[in-house]
Order: C-alpha cells, then structure tokens, then sequence
C-alpha cells in the first residue's frame, strides 16, 4: 500500500507570478505536502509516482458562476452531475447561483445546499443567496443569516429594476460580493439576440448594447455613493468594459467577469437560427470581443467563468424565440478561454482569472502548493488538442456551440484536498 | 438535402427569376383553364399556427390547380396546445407522408428549424418578423406586370418596416432585382440597419412621392400604437397615410400596392385603395400564379423527395 504520493516533474504556475518551475510535489496519505522538490528514496511499495511529464499545475482552478438546476430541476442537471463535469474539466470549486426552485433565499436552504453537496458533489461546492426573497426585487433576504451559513456572495441574476432597493440592498450587504448582472428589461424589451442589422435581417427583435451598459452605470455610481462591493458578471460589451476600467481607477470597489462563449462567437454565428448560441446577455459583435480581451489583459476584467446553464434537449430544439437562453459551459470552461485569449495573454494572467482572482473575490481562503498545505489543484496538458464532443459530456446537458471545435488544452489530473479524485486515460497511475 | 423556400434574403436571383417567368405562364395557363396538372397526386400540409386568409386561400388554391390536394391543420385546436413540442408535432406529421408543407408561424426561423428535421420541402408563408417570400415574389411579379424590368426603378416602402416580414422579403428580393429602395415611416418602426444595404430612408415622406415608381403601403398593426411605437392612428395618417391628397404628387403611372387587409382611412385612403394607381387586387390574382410556380418549382424542380406516394 502506498502512503505517500509524489507528483514528479510538473510545472507549477503561480497566477501571481510569471514563473513556472519544474517541482516534485510529495503528499501523505492525508493529503498533506510533505515535501517539495526532494522525493524520498522509499520502497516502491509505499510511494506512488505520478509522472506529470512538464505538464502545468494550477490551484484552485474554478468555475465562479455556474446554475446547477438542484433543487427542483433535477432532471436537468443535479450537483452530482456538474460537479463530476467539473471534476474531470480540472475544475476544483464550483460557485452556484441561488436561483434553483425553491430559491436560495434563507440560511435554511443554504444549510441544504451545503448538506446536499457533501452527499454528492465531487468538488466542492459553495452557493451566493438571493439578494431580496424569491429574487421578487423585495423586500431584501436575510443576506446576514445566509452568510453565517456560508453563503458567499449574494445576487438576484438582473440587477434589482427598483433603483432604491438597488441602493439599500448594497448598503445592507457590505462585505459580501453582490454579482450582478446588468440589464434593464425595458431597454431590451422582448429581444432575443444583439440589436443591428443582423437582428433586422433575421427578423429577430434585437436587445441594444445599452440595456447593459446603462446598468453598469447606475450600479457604479450606487456603489461609489453608497457602499457595496458590486461584481458585474456577465459583461458583454465595449462600453461595460470602459466604464468598470474608468469606475476602478477612480477606487471604486467594482469588479466584473465575462464567460468564453463572448469571447469565442460573436452575434454572427447565430445566422441560421442556431438555438445553441441563444445566451442571455445576447453575443454581440466582434468589436465588442475585442474590448473584453483588452479587458482581460489590462486587468479590467477580473473573472472568467462559465455561466453554466444547462438545458433539456427539447428546450434547445426549437425554434430561436422559444429555445431557452444558455449554454452547458463547465466542461468548455478552460480549452475555449485559452482557445479565445492564447497567446496574447500570458498563461499566468489567464489562469489568474479562474482561480487566484475570483477566489479573492469571493473571499474563499484556499491553500496553494506549500509544505503543509492540503492541495486542490488541476494539472492542464496545454499543447493537447481536443475535439470537442458534446455526447460524452458529464453534465446532463450534453450540448454545446463548441461541439466540433478543435481547441488546445486538456485536464489531466485533478486532486480535491490532497486526493487525486481523477486522472485522464493518458495519464495512468502507478499504485 | 431538401431545400425547401424559406426566405428571399437566401435565393438567388436566378432562382427569383425563374420563379417570376414560371408564375408568368401559370397565369396564362389559368386565364386559358389549361393549367398542366403537374401536382396530381401529391398531398401538401398547410400548417397555420397564426391566423390567416388570404395567404392560405391562395396557397390551396394553387395547390389544388396544379392537381395536388391539401390537408389543414388549425394549429389553435391541435396537439401543440396540449404541450406537445413543435419538433415532435412535425415529426408526426412527416410520419404521415406529405409531399410538402407551408408553415406560418408567430416566431422567426420556424421554417427553418422544420426544414432541418424534414426530408421533403418546407415552404415559408411567413415566420414572424422574418419573412413572407411568396409576398415578396408576388408583390415584384406585380411590380414587373406593371413597370417592366425593375433594374434602376425607384420603390417605397411606406409604414411599420421594423415588424414587417412584407417588408423584409420585399428588400431582399427587390434589391436583387435592381431596383432603388426608399423606406419611409415612423422613426421608431425603421429598424437598425438598413444603411447597410444601400436602403435610403425617407424621414419626410412628401419629399419623396414624386421620385418613386410604386409604394408598397404596409399595414398599420393597431398593437403597435399601445406599445408606444407612435402616438395615435390620428398621427400616424397626418405623416405616413397615402391620402387622396398625397397620392396627387406621385408620378401618374406609379402603381400603389397593399398587402392586404387594408386599413381604409389610416394607411390608404379608400379613394386611393380604388384608384388608377391601385393594383391591389392585381396582387391577389398574381398570388396564387406565384404560388403556383413556387409549388410546381419546390415539389417538382427542386424538392428531393422521391415518387414514393403515388402515381404522378
């Protein structure tokens, strides 16, 4: 029987620094690095080795936004199921929004959410809470008693339409992130994808770029007043992108994110009525992708995450108007980012994004690689492409605009608290 | 795979215009009661999930000329209403074995999404906001019966641009055909856009009237004034109805159409709904010598689907 695990030859990427140097990582049998570097001279017996072969190391990678449909949708994903996704996508930690049937909206559910995913989830899995009751726009939840619970950040998907309970809301929640995402229904009216001529040729109803970025302003202008700590998350277009970077420079405690599927299509793609880029912001146009690459590098941008929203078949297998927003993204989440943002960003600048950055965030304490320290941590083939194939997703969604794509960069090892929880089939485990 | 009609902004010219010719000799054949019975045999599904007239009439009525039969499906009292899927409502209807089918619905792209789980031809009577290609076609037949060649004619098209599929397939179709567009309406019914394609849009319609060749007059959609898109009914005819008035500054052989059904006294006065410029009910009797073609060409041109159903 082995006791101790070594991870030998991997190359470790600090998202803080541009640095990555080969290292050998030694664990016992309770997870806990015991050594780095040096790998004992032990009987073969009690040492499994695990050979990385050069290939990248990244703690706490995860994925900052995902909509898990349990409770109440459990025919469409459960968090056994995304979890798994995540597993085997070299995701540590997942982040659930509160919209689930019955909502988050009461310590009560968040203690069943955290009940309900050490009983099934295969990474952890943290969840925000509603911001009002029933994300109803009023009155507020009990966002104190959530967060003694664990609840992490707060949100009600669409930023509240009453800009007074906006106002009190995030000066009631001071020191929990409030995610929102920017849009106002009225502007946008009963569009279904981005307003242009490409809307007008479909004979689509299109949603003005606006209807985002009028929100981002009165959120950061609420914020900069009132207090709050606001994380807009989807943001989709140039302007949003102006205004955050202008809003961060003057000490305005905003922060923001955007998901690949921006990055990767543009509102283009959807000619042909393809139901599988139906998202909700809409994709908008190629300039606009541009911005939220210059965001990303400039630091403008903090978070990628997936915006996981998974699907049944037949709510995708319609027509464009009545096909439901979002795509299935977890197991997308990391070779279409590199896929959209390689090489013009740094590797380090990228993986910040999906792990040191949103961790911060969220304000989750997590151990990196230190001696001591219980790891969670992914290891990442980079040169490794990968066609992807929705059929043999893990999540229940098996969907996705990316299905056919050739993209670069595979997960070939992640570990959960010092366990390997799963390697790829190329990666065989010498026990 | 089967192509079905979907859209003008898709066919090419020379499709359009081998439809235009063949539309030419079904009108011939039906003033001279020859009609070849080049449909006998096949069953064609007229599927309406939105309420229609005229466009359905016309279609039976083609379809039944050409010798071919027709089975309706009043969408309001169907399965669909009872939760069943529009992917399986058609799967059903395809287990049936029809030869093709015409498909209207609220929303844009239906036709589309049929075609793509179809193995024979779908022909569009109009997707939402999208398209209403027979119109389209029948609306340049029309123009050309009366014009002659499109190339370098100057057409308006006046009202609700943004929600109509008229207008779209009138753009497409026209603009292959070579003609100059002017739209004119309310500010808020021009959707964005339209720049792109080299469309001139007319603020001030009365600076226009004595430039054009012919005026498609869209219908004002009383829905549109609740959601705020113009005032009152009072306002919109004050800028945008065709008046008798109006009418005395266009050219005297500019022909006025209307996709029907007319609001008389908004949209068009009833003097210019009946006058010398009116080719009206021109549209309607071309409508179904289009439709006629359009049949003929999808089911035997161009559809794919073999002769398994019967006897031609």
């Amino acid at each position: 029987m082995a006791t101790l695990t070594a991870l030998i030859n991997g190359r470790l990427l600090d998202p803080n620094t541009s640095e990555s140097n080969i290292l050998n990582i030694v664990l016992n049998e309770d997870g806990v690095i015991v050594g780095l570097g040096y790998v004992p001279e032990e009987d073969g017996d009690t040492i499994r080795v695990v050979d990385l072969k050069g290939h990248t190391i990244v703690p706490n990678v995860m994925d900052a936004h995902v909509h898990l449909r349990e409770p109440g949708n459990e025919g469409i994903e459960t968090m056994a199921s995304a979890s798994y996704a995540a597993l085997t996508s070299g995701i540590t930690l997942l982040v659930a929004t509160p919209d689930t049937h019955p909502p988050v909206d009461t310590p009560e559910m968040v203690l069943f959410i955290h009940t309900r995913r050490k009983q099934t989830a295969h990474v952890p899995i943290y969840t925000m809470g509603m911001v009002t009751k029933g994300g109803c726009g009023q009155p507020l939840a009990e966002m104190a008693l959530m967060a003694q619970e664990g609840a992490i950040g707060f949100t009600d998907g669409p930023s509240l339409h009453d800009t007074g309970m906006m106002r009190l809301a995030l000066e009631y929640c001071p020191d929990r992130p409030m995610v929102i995402t920017p849009y106002d229904p009225w502007l946008g009216g009963d569009g279904v994808i981005a307003e242009g001529a490409l809307a007008t040729k479909m004979g689509l109803r299109g949603i003005p770029q606006e209807a985002e970025s009028i929100r981002v302003s009165r959120d950061i202008a609420l914020v900069a007043r009132f207090g709050g700590q606001a994380h807009f998350f989807p943001i989709t277009t140039r302007d949003s992108v102006a205004l955050i970077r202008e809003a961060k420079a003057k000490g305005i405690p905003v922060t923001c994110g955007t998901a690949p599927h921006y990055l990767c299509f543009q509102d283009r793609d959807i000619e042909g009525y393809h139901c599988q880029l139906k998202v909700t912001p809409p994709l908008r146009k190629a300039d606009d992708t541009q911005a939220l690459i210059e965001g990303i590098e400039d630091g403008t941008i903090d978070v990628i995450a997936s915006d996981h929203q998974p699907n049944t078949v037949d709510q995708k297998r319609t027509d464009f108007t009545s096909a439901s927003p979002g795509i299935s993204g977890i197991e997308t989440l990391i070779p279409a980012t590199l896929h959209a943002l390689r090489p013009r960003i740094p590797m380090h600048r990228i993986m910040a994004c999906l792990s040191s950055k949103p961790l911060r965030l969220f304000g989750l304490k997590k151990p990196g690689v230190s001696v001591g320290a219980r790891p969670s941590l992914s290891v990442f083939d980079l040169t490794k492409t990968v066609t992807i194939q929705a059929n043999t997703f893990h999540s229940m969604d098996r969907s996705s605009p990316f299905d056919g794509l050739t993209l670069t960069g595979k997960a070939i090892l992640t570990m959960i608290d010092g366990q390997i929880k799963w390697t790829d089939s190329s990666l065989p485990l010498s026990d | 795979m089967t192509t079905g009609l979907l859209g003008l902004s898709e066919l090419p010219l020379s499709t359009i215009r081998t439809l235009l010719d063949s539309a030419k000799q079904m009108k011939a054949h039906a003033t001279a009661h020859s009609t070849p019975l080049t449909l006998k045999g096949r069953t064609i599904l007229t599927l309406f999930f939105e309420p229609s007239t005229r466009t359905r009439v016309s279609f039976e009525t083609a379809i039944k000329r050409l010798g071919g039969s027709t089975v309706g499906m009043a969408m309001e009292s169907s399965s669909t209403k009872k939760g069943e899927t529009l992917f399986d409502t058609i799967k059903n209807l395809e287990a049936m074995g029809f030869d093709g089918v015409v498909v209207r619905h609220r929303h844009a792209g239906v036709p589309h999404f049929l075609q793509s789980h179809l193995s024979f031809p779908v022909i569009n009577a109009g997707d939402g906001l999208n398209e209403h290609p027979s119109q389209g076609l029948l609306d340049c037949f029309t123009l050309e019966e009366h014009l002659g060649s499109l190339e370098g004619k100057t057409i308006l098209l006046l009202g609700d641009i943004m929600h109509s599929r008229v207008a779209r397939s009138n753009l497409w179709a026209l603009k292959k055909l070579g003609a100059r567009i002017i739209v004119s309406g309310p500010p808020t019914l021009i959707p964005p856009g339209l720049s792109e394609w080299g469309i001139m849009i007319a603020p001030r319609l009365d600076d226009v009237l004595p430039l054009v060749d012919a005026v498609n007059v869209l219908r004002v959609q009383y829905e549109r004034q609740e959601h705020g898109y113009f005032p009152s009914v009072r306002e919109y005819r004050a800028l945008f109805g065709l008046t008798e008035k109006r009418c005395q500054r266009l050219p005297s052989h500019c022909c006025i159409l209307h996709p029907g059904p007319i609001n008389r006294g908004i949209e068009l006065d009833s003097v210019v709904a009946d006058g010398p410029h009116s080719v009206i009910l021109d549209q309607v009797t071309n409508g179904v010598a289009i439709r006629m073609a359009m049949m003929d060409y999808l089911i035997n041109q161009g559809g794919a689907h073999g002769d398994t159903n019967g006897p031609d």
